[in-house]
């Protein structure tokens, strides 16, 4: 009898401590990220060589696609210039102030959160890359998140997808404002747009710039339904992500 | 040791090779049967530390103010227990009722704290993700479940 008293009472003395581990794990997460920088890369890397020795013929695909995308995009990096100069010379004619400059700093996803009721990655950049908080991160020209965790050598990254996330953004063709939230399933919802507003299905989502760290025209996705909310004050519509939120693997972080 | 062994397959399988597996943006928690079968099968020790582990991995990589997930599996983890101790569930059906029931339970409890935490609610949104979490999970459990069985 004794002995299952004091079972009792270690076992609760240990749950309490638990939960008061429970309680306190978010004031040493980073510390505890940092130390467990090193196997989290070293697993990405092995089954990342795994995946690409078992799935050898989607590289050799991807390869031979990405060689005529190459040449695509050099005929129109070369118009690009043009049009960049000719935009420089009108905004000195016009004295418009030039937009602000960012640097952008190039990172790896090194982890995934493992379930999908959150949409985070960790990427391998961190405090003494000059990352902070809050910062865009982007890939291919289009917005991926916002770093919301940052620790000594590595960050955590909230995706678009992740109800918490929220960013103001416009309809790039009738310049229409909304705000951008996450629905956790690699589709976007755009609210709070007029009613009267000009959207119709294919128009592009870009960033509208209103806060610090989002500069304007980094592109969203596209509008792929419209629907009317249910008191008829606005509309809201569905946007799809200009890129494949699951298969992130290099990411850019704007920094300012 | 056995135990620790086939968990640490799970983590590289849950954290590594699921992304790639996806059903309708579904990754399916493969810890779900796992705890499920620790629960029913072994004693109330093993399935703290077990249920800790994972709650503590996901807590690690999650940006919320509290170890939700720590509670959210040690508190479902415990009544699971209970639970087992009072009837005797040996059907696979009823099992994957059980990983069912755990997916809505620790949603709750994670849910519950994040309110209180000042985090916004959205049960649209908690339902689908959940419904569709447990719906892939459990359908998963079959298989995962015989593997299990098997090896431990």
């Amino acid at each position: 009898m004794a002995i299952s008293k004091y079972k009792k009472l270690v076992a609760s003395l240990l749950l309490t401590i638990l939960f008061f581990t429970a309680i306190f794990l978010p004031l040493f997460r980073k510390q505890i990220l940092d130390i467990l920088e090193f196997p989290f890369k070293l697993f990405h890397y092995i089954v990342n060589d795994l995946k690409a020795l078992i799935f050898f013929h989607y590289n050799f695909l991807e390869n031979r696609y990405l060689k005529k995308q190459i040449l695509l995009l050099q005929k129109r990096c070369i118009q690009n210039e043009e049009i960049l100069k000719e935009n420089e010379r009108l905004r000195k004619l016009l004295s418009f102030r030039e937009n602000a400059k960012f640097k952008l700093v190039p990172a790896q996803v090194i982890m995934r959160n493992p379930d999908s009721l959150t949409s985070i990655i960790i990427i391998d950049k961190g405090k003494v890359d000059g990352i902070e908080e809050n910062f865009a991160v982007i890939t291919d020209g289009a917005l991926v998140g916002r770093v919301a965790e940052v620790s000594k050598s590595s960050s955590k990254v909230v995706l678009l997808d992740e109800p918490q996330f929220c960013v103001s953004a416009i309809i790039q063709r009738s310049r229409e404002y909304g705000l951008i939230c996450g629905t956790l399933e690699n589709q976007l919802i755009m609210r709070y747009l007029d009613k009267q507003a000009d959207v119709v299905v294919g128009d592009t989502v870009i960033t509208a710039g209103f806060t610090e760290f989002f500069p304007k025209g980094i592109i969203i996705g596209e509008v792929i339904s419209i629907e009317e909310n249910p008191g008829g004050i606005s509309l809201s519509c569905r946007v799809k992500p200009a890129i494949d939120l699951y298969k992130l693997e290099e990411v850019m972080v704007i920094v300012k | 040791m056995k135990r620790f062994f086939i968990f640490f397959i799970f983590i590289i399988i849950q954290f590594y090779l699921l992304d790639s597996l996806k059903i309708f943006n579904i990754k399916i928690d493969i810890f779900f049967p796992f705890l499920v079968n620790i629960a029913l099968n072994y004693n109330v020790g093993w399935l703290i530390i077990f249920a800790y582990l994972v709650g503590f991995l996901k807590d690690l990589l999650s940006i919320y103010p509290l170890g939700v997930n720590i509670i959210g599996f040690l508190l479902s983890g415990y009544l699971l227990y209970k639970l087992s101790r009072k009837f005797i569930i040996n059907l696979v059906y009823l099992k994957i009722l059980i990983v069912l029931a755990m997916v809505f339970f620790v949603g709750i409890i994670k849910e519950f704290l994040l309110y209180l935490c000042g985090y916004p609610f959205n049960f649209a949104i908690f339902l689908k993700s959940n419904l569709n979490l447990g719906i892939w999970t459990s359908l998963l459990s079959f298989l995962l479940f015989r593997i299990i069985d098997t090896v431990l």
